[in-house]
């Protein structure tokens, strides 16, 4: 067992080792801290960036951003997906807006979006929840599609009201569909609030990363990008603690295979 | 008194024609057992008589309220404990804890079907049928009442006897 755990770190950090070797060779072959700055470049920005107070207010409104998107596509996809699950007519009605949403560009609302609301902090907002509603609808939908039809007899036989049912039988149910939707929507999010607020955002993670870009300073441009992927990958393992501790076990499934 | 009755029941899935002009009468207070080979339309006439199945043709005509149902597999309810699964269905979530004593079930009322063995599974799905059934209910409350007069007359008896 021991072995084993030394064992996936050496090989963990053997590809990191190998990444930044990569990088390094890269650096060298450009000959230009403007097209790709060394690590070292970057580190002294990134370490820079840590005692800049502004950094926390950047973080602070993208979190809010993101949370506040995720929350709206929670908020309406639910609903909707339960709604296209338990009923085939608004299954058919609402497919092709389904369709149309999963497959337009982010770019294609940009305009709409900056004429009505302008720069600020809406935009970003509606791009996430447009980007996660989609997942959220889908799986909530697939959730009551899979609902178990021996239990749904049971419903049948003792002509059990729907309220109780729902909140008996269908809710249960789908709640291992929401955790997994919650747990794909956490990781696009973040990219989408960062790819957002830098094409329609008036503060954040994105806006700073458009202006170094702006600015030419590209080792700022990737020391911000470190702390999106070092966020990202922060919120992925806490959501995986969150989602594998004994409460949420017992609603992930423990029942699915065993009675 | 008749508790069900099936008259000229007719029942085709496709082409493969399952039941031909059943007729059954089942009395009160009668048990009966459907025999036959496996496949010859024995699940599907009991489900016919529980509403989950409609006859092609045919009546079936039932007391009302005096028809409940256990499944052959014990269909619990897997996020709910015994208790829960047993009340879930009922209007009023009460279970006489005669009817718990008398059916072995107050020990496991707070576990899940996961940790129950296929018997006990079986037992609270049974139990759950019964709960389910108005006629069982009177029944049981009647049996319960009877046993509780019996219970006072002999300890008047004692009474007496003490003095």
């Amino acid at each position: 067992m021991r072995t084993s755990i030394c064992s996936s770190l050496f090989k963990y950090g053997l590809g990191l080792f190998l990444i930044a070797l990569g990088w390094e060779l890269a650096s060298l072959w450009f000959r230009s801290s403007l097209v790709l700055p060394s690590l070292s470049e970057v580190f002294a920005a990134f370490f820079g960036l840590l005692n800049d107070p502004s950094l926390w207010m950047h973080l602070s409104s993208t979190f809010f951003k993101a949370f506040f998107g995720l929350f709206l596509a929670l908020a309406i996809g639910l609903p909707l997906g339960v709604l296209i699950g338990l009923s085939a007519f608004f299954s058919q009605l609402l497919l092709p807006a389904l369709v149309l949403l999963k497959s337009m560009p982010i770019i294609s609302w940009l305009t709409s979006i900056l004429i009505l609301w302008g720069i600020g902090w809406k935009a970003p907002v509606f791009i996430v929840l447009v980007t996660l509603l989609p997942i959220v609808i889908y799986h909530a939908a697939n959730g009551i599609k899979t609902v178990d039809k021996q239990l749904l007899e049971l419903v049948k036989l003792n002509n059990l009201p729907f309220r109780k049912a729902f909140s008996g039988i269908y809710l249960p149910s789908i709640v291992p569909f929401i955790v997994s939707s919650v747990e794909i929507s956490i990781g696009t999010m973040w990219k989408t609030v960062v790819a957002a607020e830098f094409l329609a955002g008036e503060k954040g993670i994105g806006v700073q990363i458009a202006w170094n870009k702006y600015y030419v300073q590209t080792p700022v441009v990737f020391a911000y990008t470190l702390f999106v992927i070092i966020i990202g990958l922060g919120l992925e393992i806490l959501l995986n603690a969150f989602f594998s501790s004994p409460f949420m076990r017992r609603w992930r499934g423990l029942w699915s295979t065993s009675y | 008194m008749e508790h069900v009755v099936l008259k000229g029941i007719h029942k085709a899935f496709g082409r493969l024609r399952v039941l031909d002009g059943i007729d059954l009468v089942v009395e009160r207070q009668h048990a009966v057992a459907l025999l036959g080979p496996s496949g010859c339309g024995k699940t599907t006439l009991i489900r016919m008589v529980a509403g989950l199945e409609k006859p092609d043709r045919g009546e079936i005509a039932t007391l009302p309220g005096g028809v409940s149902f256990a499944f052959q597999e014990p269909r619990l309810i897997p996020w709910k404990t015994v208790r829960e699964n047993l009340t879930f269905f009922l209007p009023e979530p009460k279970i006489d804890s005669s009817f718990l004593d008398a059916f072995e079930l107050t020990e496991i009322l707070d576990a899940y079907p996961h940790q129950l063995s296929g018997g006990l599974k079986q037992k609270v799905n049974i139990g759950r049928a019964l709960l389910l059934n108005p006629t069982f209910d009177r029944f049981w409350r009647k049996r319960e009442k009877i046993r509780k007069n019996n219970a006072e007359t002999r300890m008047k008896s004692l009474k007496i006897l003490d003095f």
